[in-house]
C-alpha cells in the first residue's frame, strides 16, 4: 500500500554568505562581506571541514547543493523520491565551528530569519525547524521565543556535538522553558564538521569512515544518558527527537542507565520510572537504517521491545551523502503496514504537529 | 557482455554502437524496465538501472575496474556479473548482442 510520506529531516544548503545577508545590523554585515579574506567566500566564518564525503567521487550527493536557496526548489527531487512533505532542518549545522565566540548568536539570528523566510511555509508541503546553540541557552531561548509561534515552524534543532555540557546541565533550562511554552519539540542533530568538544576532539580519526562510524551516535548517548538521569525528563513537557543516530543505541544505552539506575538510585534525579522508559518516549529519525546485510540488527524485533511503534519517523537526510531514500523503510522486512504508516506519517503529524 | 551470435527471437534493439562511445553510458526503457548501458574499451554491458538497495540509478554511476559505482550511496556492482562486491543484493544483467552497429539486448 502507498503512504503519504512526511520526511522528518531534508537540510536546507545555504552557505555562509546566503547567512550573511540576514544580519540585521547593516555595519556587521558590511565587516561579515569583507572580513574573510584569506577563506572561500561562501563560507565566511563558518569552516569547511575538508571531509571526502564522496568516496573520492563516487558518489554524487553534495551536502551543500548551492541549487537549494527556498523550500521550492526540492520539488523535483522530492516528487521523484515520493515524498509529500517536508520537515527542513538547517543545513548549515556546522555553525557551532564559529570560531568568533561573540559573533555565533549574530549568525544564529540571521540563520533563523533565513529560515523562516525561505523554507518555513506552514502550507501543507514544507516547515522548518529553528537552529538554537547549545552554548548560548539564553538566546537560544529568544530565538524560540522570537519565532516559535510562526506558521511553518514546527521544531528546533540543536548541534548536539560542540556543547561544552550534556543536555541534562542546568544551563540548558531557558531553552526547555521555551519550547515547552510554544510545544515546539527539540531534535538533536550532529554535525561531522570539526567541532572542538565531545567526542570530536578527541576521536582522532584515520579517515571519514572511522570518524562518521561513531560521530553520531556518541553524542546521542551522552545526551540521551544525561537527561534522563538528571531529570529534565520529569521536570518539562518538552518532545526530544534524536536525529540521524539511527536505532541500534538505544537498547545499549538502555542497558547501562537501568543497570546503573538499580544499584544507586540515589544518584539519578525523581524519576517515576525505569530510565529505559524513558527511552520509549523519545522520537527517532529512521536515518540511518540498518543495512539489511547487518544481520545482527533486528528492526521490527527492536521496535517492539523497545515499544518505539509511536516514536520512530521517516528521515531522508537528502541532500547528504548517507540520505535513505523512503526505500529504505520499505525494505525492512516484517514491517507491518500500519506500523510504516506510523513511521511515514503519523509519528510526524504528533510530533511536529502538523 | 557482448555476445556476436543470437537467437534473434529475444532480442530487443536498444541503441546503436555510435550511440554509446567507449566510455560512456545510457539509460534506456524497455518495456518499462529502465536497462542502463555501458561501453567500457569498446565491450557493451547491461544492467538494470535500478540500484537494489534504494533505487539509485545505476546508469548514472562512475564505472572503473567493470565496476559501476552507484551515485547515490556508493554500491559497487559487477557489469558482467551484477553481483555487488561487497555484499550480497545482485543488480540484474543482460546477455548484450551487437550486430550490424545495433545493440541488442536479450530479455
Amino acid at each position: 500500500m502507498d503512504h503519504t510520506v512526511i520526511d522528518g529531516e531534508w537540510h536546507s544548503a545555504e552557505s555562509g554568505a546566503d547567512i550573511r545577508e540576514y544580519i540585521a545590523d547593516d555595519e556587521m554585515r558590511e565587516n561579515e562581506e569583507q572580513g574573510y579574506l584569506a577563506g572561500p567566500k561562501d563560507w565566511g566564518p563558518v569552516q569547511w571541514d575538508g571531509w571526502d564525503r564522496s568516496a573520492g567521487g563516487r558518489t554524487e550527493i553534495n551536502i551543500h547543493s548551492p541549487d537549494i536557496k527556498t523550500a521550492e526548489d526540492i520539488d523535483p527531487v522530492r516528487e521523484q523520491l515520493g515524498i509529500d512533505t517536508v520537515v527542513f532542518s538547517p543545513g548549515q549545522f556546522r555553525m557551532t565551528t564559529i570560531p568568533a565566540q561573540d559573533k555565533q548568536v549574530m549568525y544564529m539570528r540571521a540563520f533563523n530569519d533565513l529560515t523562516v523566510d525561505r523554507f518555513a511555509r506552514g502550507d501543507g508541503t514544507y516547515y522548518a525547524k529553528l537552529y538554537i546553540f547549545g552554548n548560548h541557552p539564553e538566546e537560544s531561548a529568544e530565538e524560540i521565543e522570537r519565532y516559535g509561534d510562526e506558521d511553518g515552524v514546527v521544531g528546533a534543532m540543536i548541534t548536539d556535538v560542540g556543547p561544552t555540557y550534556p543536555m541534562g546541565h542546568k544551563s540548558y533550562e531557558p531553552i526547555y522553558e521555551a519550547a515547552e511554552k510554544h510545544d515546539l519539540p527539540i531534535i538533536l542533530h550532529s554535525t561531522t564538521g570539526i567541532v572542538a568538544g565531545f567526542p570530536i576532539a578527541g576521536m582522532q580519526s584515520k579517515n571519514f569512515a572511522e570518524f562518521h562510524t561513531l560521530a553520531h551516535t556518541i553524542p546521542k548517548m551522552w545526551h540521551a544518558n544525561s537527561l534522563i538521569l538528571r531529570g529534565i525528563v520529569e521536570q518539562y513537557d518538552v518532545d526530544f527527537g534524536f536525529w540521524e543516530g539511527g536505532l541500534s543505541w538505544i537498547p545499549a544505552l538502555g542497558e547501562r542507565l537501568d543497570r546503573e539506575y538499580l544499584e544507586r538510585s540515589s544518584e539519578f534525579a525523581e524519576l517515576s520510572k525505569l530510565p529505559s522508559e524513558y527511552l520509549s518516549e523519545f522520537y527517532y529519525g529512521t536515518q540511518p537504517l540498518p543495512e539489511e546485510a547487518t544481520k545482527m540488527v533486528d528492526v521490527v524485533d527492536l521496535i517492539e521491545r523497545a515499544d518505539l511503534e509511536d516514536q520512530v519517523i521517516y528521515c531522508s537526510d537528502r541532500p547528504h551523502q548517507d540520505f535513505d531514500a523512503p526505500a529504505a523503510v520499505n525494505n525492512v522486512e516484517g514491517l507491518s503496514d500500519e506500523q510504516k504508516q506510523k513511521i511515514f506519517e503519523d509519528n510526524a503529524r504528533e510530533l511536529f504537529g502538523i | 557482455m557482448t555476445e556476436t551470435s543470437a537467437d534473434e527471437s529475444a532480442l530487443q534493439k536498444v541503441a546503436t554502437t555510435d550511440e554509446l562511445e567507449p566510455g560512456s553510458s545510457s539509460v534506456v526503457d524497455v518495456d518499462g524496465e529502465q536497462v542502463a548501458l555501458f561501453n567500457i574499451e569498446g565491450e557493451y554491458f547491461a544492467l538494470s538501472n535500478v540500484c537494489p538497495h534504494q533505487g539509485g540509478p545505476l546508469g548514472q554511476g562512475r564505472v572503473e575496474d567493470n565496476c559501476v559505482y552507484c551515485p547515490w550511496h556508493g554500491w559497487q556492482f559487477d557489469v558482467e556479473t551484477g553481483e555487488h562486491v561487497q555484499g550480497e543484493d545482485a543488480v540484474g544483467t543482460y546477455d548484450v548482442v551487437v550486430e550490424d552497429d545495433e545493440i541488442h539486448i536479450r530479455l
